[in-house]
């Protein structure tokens, strides 16, 4: 496009848009600056540069157990949502068999509902079966939750690319399942991969549900809502939640730069 | 034509919940042939390929392939390979991944594929492509290794859907002629889908025309052209001058029909389809104008040159007769500009006894 | 296959082609529904059955009763008369929704302008704006809703740094704890998600229609409000739901910043299956809500529908 002539510049449109970035950061931004703040209290002034609410968190093994709580629940919850999303993105972009939107629709009913009725309609279920809460129950309210997003990563994905090629190798005498391995995997991989690390933060993140959800041991979130009631220990949290923001943001950006690169190779001219 | 048929597809249907995308057709294919399915977009052609590589199973009929029914065999299986309107060709694969993705269920030893690979990429003259991705590729590159990738399986029918369509009109023209060369020299029996009439008269041996899920007529280009079944197949396939006519007379086998202002003439009896609504129909080439009545001519009226463009290589002409809702339309090769009329001219326009066609509605 | 069947139809009489009459095949169950079917298997085993109990359980649930920690089976409307009819549970409906809607419209006014921004006029730079604006807030809820109580709590960074400057000797009250502290924090968080199906809905939009509506003599007003907002309708639907629905069942904002008078129903169910252990009750509240929510939704979107529709 060229730099000048219609609708190219909007000055004032530009100036609101920074005003916004600031008041979306600005938060995030006290958090961080606060977490390297040498004195109990999160308030000015600032009493100086220290790195001791970072070291704080070596030491913490309640913390280390709630990351590794964290960490497990996420990669499975991960795994699985986004093997079933795949099987289930590809029979509804490529089958027509009856009653595919009313499968779809219930599956995505998580992405409709308040988290807090979902929280509690699970939590109804869990204890009407006599199932004890555990990691175990997170782990299923977490494929719950996860799975209508790796289903609309999915579907957007398979829908990305020509149904030709799988005909094309099913013509060439590849059978369905080995059609499925040697072109159906590698032409949607970008959105497999973009779907895996979206899942995971969305259960990495997760308060609501697994407040419920949650029986003995507890996941990051928890364990930080349970800190945050002892000013004690906020900066520590702060430190933290700093760690967590930069470390997944890092994650997202990776997603999103991963979803481009894999839009670009298969787009078909 | 051999007596057995190499394909036969008998009686087939398609119906998508109400829409009957195929109807009914019935249609035999040589071996060898270069058959084309040519129609608008809409009329079942391409469900009717997809039918026989067997992506679409059929409502209700059979398709034999070499004697075989098909019906139970999935494309895998099937001794057809196809070259796809996107061609399809992988693009996570290189060229010579994707030529000889096919061979892998046939676990040849690794001299033989590479052999077979070389073999099949010099057919498309495309050597020194192996190590290419598909984005590197024009879009006739694409098509040939769309062509080379299915050739390879040795397939005893190869099934082609609107191959040319992507390609710009140069290329177009230019792959026309390969397509036909290389369907001499490798003997297979090729089916193909297009649209496009030219297409179709250029590359294939028979053409059947399909409208609304039914084959229309099936023929060579030639007959197709100078004996079409219906004023439907006659106005798709180029241009086509329609008229009016109402019989008036029936003795000895012949048949006379008055053509309104164009005058009567007497045609055989076996000409006239019975029972239907016909008209009479001449091509506009065939139409001839000059300053006086030609007398030898069956139909010829006074016309007023409503307007005339200049093609290239021929003219057309474009003529209002009284009496006639329709105007007139004539093509002519006239490179002389002096001799040319001018408009609002008045002429007379004739047609020769043995270029009139009666033709059903 | 042996799910599918085989019967022959008998083929019409006098039209034989050939000698060797085909046979007419049709499956009972075409091949590629038990392909799909089989494909749906695992999701609808594990999360359609899951969710699909769950919901019945709650429906039962609230026409249950409890004794101590036992649900009992049964069959009372009483919870419901309860829901529906307590002070305290429509103290905190209407103010879950009066948040929620007061959320749900400034996100949206917040978010238009950017949307438009980006659609518009962001050029080559768009990808760095939307990674910008919407990355860092799919993660850490807790976080950026804590942080929020330590901007305006009591001992929080404004009032320490207005006592700092001298400008206050104490604290300023009315900043947290209320619900305007809850929605300033509620707006906070969701104002990315409603920017990104805005700009879905106005990148769509052919610039040939604006340079065609400023041909035929329109003002950039004009065409704004004859173009640009009528084509950006859905987009304007799809954002306030995906902000509307989340944020009425909201629990950890008014915990955090809401104090006693910004409590919303989220709180009151919670409390119902936690502290006051009255699950058949929490339960009826919960699909009041929903019911409520649903509602909402449904005529909202009938609303936008029509409006759009006498626009057009």
């Amino acid at each position: 496009m060229s730099a000048s002539g219609f609708m190219t510049e909007n000055r004032p449109l530009k100036a609101y848009a920074l005003l916004i970035i600031v008041y979306l950061y600005a938060p995030i931004l006290i958090l961080l600056a606060f977490s390297f703040n040498n004195s109990i209290f999160i308030a000015f002034p600032f009493k100086g540069l220290t790195l001791k609410w970072y070291w704080a968190l070596t030491g913490n093994s309640q913390l280390h157990q709630a990351l590794w709580n964290s960490l497990v629940v996420g990669v499975i919850a991960a795994l699985v949502s986004t093997i079933l999303a795949t099987l289930a993105a590809k029979a509804v972009t490529r089958y027509r068999m009856p009653g595919r939107n009313a499968m779809v629709s219930l599956v995505s009913l998580p992405m409709l509902m308040p988290e807090v009725i979902l929280g509690i309609a699970l939590l109804v279920f869990l204890l009407s079966i006599d199932i004890k809460l555990s990691l175990a129950t997170i782990i299923i309210g977490h494929i719950i939750i996860c799975t209508p997003y790796a289903l609309v990563t999915m579907i957007s994905r398979f829908q990305g690319y020509d149904p030709a090629y799988e005909e094309a190798s099913l013509d060439l005498g590849e059978t369905a399942l080995s059609t499925f391995w040697r072109v159906t995997l590698p032409l949607v991989w970008p959105g497999v991969v973009s779907s895996l690390l979206l899942t995971f933060l969305i259960s990495f993140d997760d308060f609501v549900v697994t407040f419920f959800l949650t029986g003995t041991e507890q996941t990051l979130p928890i364990f930080m809502w349970s800190q945050l009631r002892f000013s004690d220990r906020l900066p520590a949290m702060l430190a933290l939640g700093s760690l967590i923001i930069v470390v997944s943001t890092v994650l997202l950006i990776l997603v999103e730069w991963l979803r481009r690169r894999g839009e670009g190779a298969t787009a078909t001219p | 034509m051999s007596d057995e048929a190499f394909i036969r597809i008998d009686r087939v249907s398609k119906h998508f919940g109400n829409v009957r995308a195929v109807d009914n057709v019935s249609l035999e294919i040589s071996q060898g042939e270069f058959f084309a399915l040519l129609g608008p977009s809409g009329c079942g052609k391409t469900t009717l390929l997809r039918m026989i590589a067997g992506f679409d199973t059929p409502t209700h009929g059979e398709i034999f392939i070499d004697g075989q029914p098909m019906a139970d065999v999935p494309p895998n299986h099937r001794p057809t390979n196809m070259v796809f309107q996107s061609y399809a060709v992988f693009p996570h694969l290189t060229v010579r991944q994707n030529v000889g993705y096919g061979l892998r269920r046939e676990r040849l030893a690794s001299e033989e594929e590479a052999r077979r690979i070389d073999e099949a990429l010099e057919l498309v003259h495309l050597t020194g492509y192996d190590a290419r991705k598909p984005n590197q590729l024009s879009g006739g590159q694409r098509q040939r290794v769309a062509l080379a990738r299915a050739l390879i399986k040795r397939p005893k029918v190869l099934l082609l859907d609107e191959p040319l369509a992507a390609l710009d009109k140069k290329l177009r023209e230019e792959m026309q002629m390969e397509l036909r060369a290389l369907q001499r020299s490798v003997g297979i029996t090729f089916v193909f889908v297009t649209h496009d009439q030219e297409e179709a008269f250029a590359l294939s041996d028979r053409v059947a025309v399909m409208f609304d899920g039914r084959v229309a007529q099936t023929d060579t280009p030639r007959r197709l052209y100078d004996y079409p079944a219906s004023t439907r197949v006659a106005g798709f396939i180029g241009q086509m001058n329609f008229f009016d006519a109402i019989e008036t007379g029936r003795q000895n086998g012949s048949v006379t029909l008055d053509v309104g202002p164009l005058g009567r003439i007497e045609v055989p009896a076996k000409d006239v389809p019975e029972g239907v609504p016909f008209k009479v129909a001449a091509r506009p080439e065939l139409i001839t104008f000059s300053t006086l009545p030609e007398n030898s001519h069956a139909l010829k009226a006074k016309a007023r040159l409503r307007g005339h463009a200049f093609l290239g290589d021929r003219s057309q002409f474009i003529f209002d007769v009284d009496g006639l809702a329709r105007p007139i339309i004539a093509m002519t090769s006239l490179d002389d500009e002096a001799s040319m009329p001018k408009d609002g001219a008045e002429l007379w326009i004739g047609i020769p006894r043995d270029w009139i066609n009666v033709l059903p509605e | 296959m042996a799910i599918t069947s085989v019967r022959d139809i008998p083929a019409p009489s006098g039209s034989r082609l050939s000698a060797a009459a085909p046979r007419r095949k049709q499956r009972l169950i075409p091949r590629d529904w038990i392909s799909g079917y089989g494909l749906m298997l695992p999701v609808m085993l594990i999360c359609g059955v899951a969710l699909a109990f769950a919901m019945i359980s709650t429906v039962l649930a609230s026409f249950w009763t409890q004794e101590g920690y036992k649900l009992v089976p049964g069959f009372t409307l009483e919870n419901y008369r309860e829901a529906v009819s307590n002070p305290l549970y429509q103290l905190t409906m209407a103010r879950s929704l009066a948040i929620s809607l007061t959320t749900t419209a400034l996100t949206i006014l917040l978010a238009y302008p950017i949307a438009y921004f980006l659609a518009f006029y962001a050029g080559s730079r768009r990808t760095l704006w939307l990674i910008l604006i919407t990355t860092p807030f799919w993660t850490s809820y807790l976080l950026r809703v804590f942080s929020w109580k330590v901007i305006l709590g009591y001992n929080g960074v404004i009032n320490s740094g207005l006592k700092s400057l001298g400008l206050i000797s104490e604290p300023l009250t009315f900043l947290v704890y209320n619900p305007i502290a809850v929605i300033i924090t509620l707006v906070h968080a969701w104002l990315p998600f409603a920017i990104l199906p805005l700009y879905v809905s106005l990148e769509k939009i052919d610039r040939s229609y604006l340079e065609a509506a400023t041909d035929l003599g329109d003002s950039a007003r004009d065409r704004f409000w004859r173009i640009v907002f009528p084509l950006s309708v859905p987009g304007v639907m799809a954002a306030s739901l995906m902000i509307f629905i989340p944020t009425v069942g909201d629990y950890v904002t008014p915990q955090m910043v809401g104090g006693p008078d910004g409590q919303m129903v989220a709180s009151s169910i919670v409390e119902l299956f936690g502290r006051v252990n009255d699950k058949p009750l929490g339960s009826a509240l919960a699909i009041v809500s929903i019911v409520i929510v649903t509602g909402l939704s449904l005529a909202y979107m009938f609303l936008t529908r029509r409006v759009s529709e006498r626009m057009a």
